[in-house]
């Protein structure tokens, strides 16, 4: 049977068009993916506190190395601008500019309610992005996901760590975080 | 069907309302002629009526149009809001008689409200505008179905599905419940049966 209609697909340039007409505003909570508008979901109590955890982790004893933004807009090809919980960024980037792929070295999904989406199709979009690390803390699980080597489809490379194991980056060495600490 | 077009990858559509519709049509994120609705506060793109649509369309225009000081007046393919996020496109419908000004009709100056369904709307104007045309009340909904040459005609909204459906066939002649002076042979709506083989040597 022949799809009977289509849903409406927006640009990165309509999408922010939206704002400036006043249809979406600062406190609207949307991101971008491919081409359609979505809802971000309503946070929950465990999902805050892991982003919380998360962020003191990755910003405390590192010096300044890379910048933490949390629950941020990155920019990506192909009309998107998904709001990642954390995404490291290189001190470099443009501090006028939402964030593109060349500016990003890790980006974190903390789930609770979303962690189909999180491995399904966000994994795929940050993969063709580029973007050379991505984590996923499963709340629910006490797991975290490694993803490693990004291609046109898909990271190559998971790996998953459970309490009582220290997950390293590959893209920043330096950190090196205690699965038990971060579920504690 | 259409609502449901998220759920298996999960994204959560974000919802438009019908004044953001109204904006965005006034800033021309849609050409006047492209056909958008919204469904549940999601956009969707109607496909191009095809030929046989189009003509159903102007037999319609043309038959519903005729005589003078009608109690209705005719809105063809534009807005008509049912709901807080849903705004159709309507390829007919009949309104109670006022001035409307550039406002968009809403559900509660509908009469009769008629669909026609191709191929490739039909089972979306069955299954998914049908409930939405009763919910919000619209007191009479005709449905022509051009593959099997009938029109359905549905009154006495109540949830969202219609009490009755009195279907017409080729031979019959369809009358409005809501406005009995229309009384419209099936014939002269869908035009003469397709030519056979047979029939073009």
């Amino acid at each position: 049977m022949p799809v009977p209609v289509a849903g409406k697909y927006y640009t990165l340039a309509e999408y922010h068009h939206l704002g400036d007409i006043g249809v979406l505003g600062e406190d609207d909570r949307v991101e971008l993916i491919e081409g359609e508008i979505a809802a971000l979901e309503v946070i929950t109590g465990p999902h805050m506190w892991g982003v919380i955890h998360l962020t003191h982790m990755l910003m405390d004893g590192f010096g300044r190395a890379w910048i933490v933004s949390v629950q941020n807009p990155v920019r990506l090809p192909g009309d998107s601008e998904p709001q990642p919980d954390i995404a490291l960024l290189r001190l470099e980037a443009d501090r006028a500019a939402i964030p593109g792929p060349d500016d990003i070295y890790l980006i974190v999904e903390v789930s609770d309610t979303t962690l189909s989406y999180d491995r399904g199709r966000k994994r795929r979009l940050y993969a063709r992005a580029g973007i050379p690390e991505y984590w996923i803390m499963d709340i629910n699980g006490r797991q975290l996901f490694r993803h490693t080597g990004p291609d046109s489809s898909d990271y190559q490379v998971v790996a998953r760590f459970v309490p009582g194991d220290t997950i390293d980056s590959l893209v920043l060495p330096a950190i090196r975080l205690s699965i038990a600490a971060l579920f504690a | 069907m259409l609502g449901n077009k998220y759920a298996d990858i999960g994204i959560k559509p974000w919802r438009f309302s019908a004044s953001d519709y109204r904006l965005m049509a006034r800033d021309g994120f849609w050409s006047p002629g492209e056909g958008v609705e919204l469904f549940d506060g999601s956009l969707y793109n109607l496909p191009a009526p095809s030929d046989e649509h189009r003509q159903v369309s102007s037999r319609l225009a043309r038959l519903l149009s005729r005589g003078s000081g009608k109690p209705w007046q005719i809105r063809e393919s534009k807005t008509l809001q049912l709901a807080e996020y849903t705004v159709f496109l309507p390829d007919f419908v009949l309104l109670k008689p006022r001035r409307y000004g550039s406002g968009t009709p809403t559900a509660a100056d509908a009469l009769v409200a008629i669909e026609i369904g191709d191929d490739s709307t039909l089972s979306s104007d069955l299954e998914d505008k049908l409930p939405r045309y009763a919910a919000a009340g619209i007191p009479e909904l005709w449905i022509v179905e051009l593959r099997h040459r009938r029109i359905g005609r549905y009154h006495q909204p109540s949830d969202d599905d219609y009490g009755f459906l009195n279907t017409f066939w080729q031979q019959d002649t369809i009358a409005s419940v809501m406005l009995p002076t229309i009384n419209v042979p099936v014939a002269a709506i869908i035009g003469p049966p397709p030519i056979s083989v047979e029939g073009e040597r």
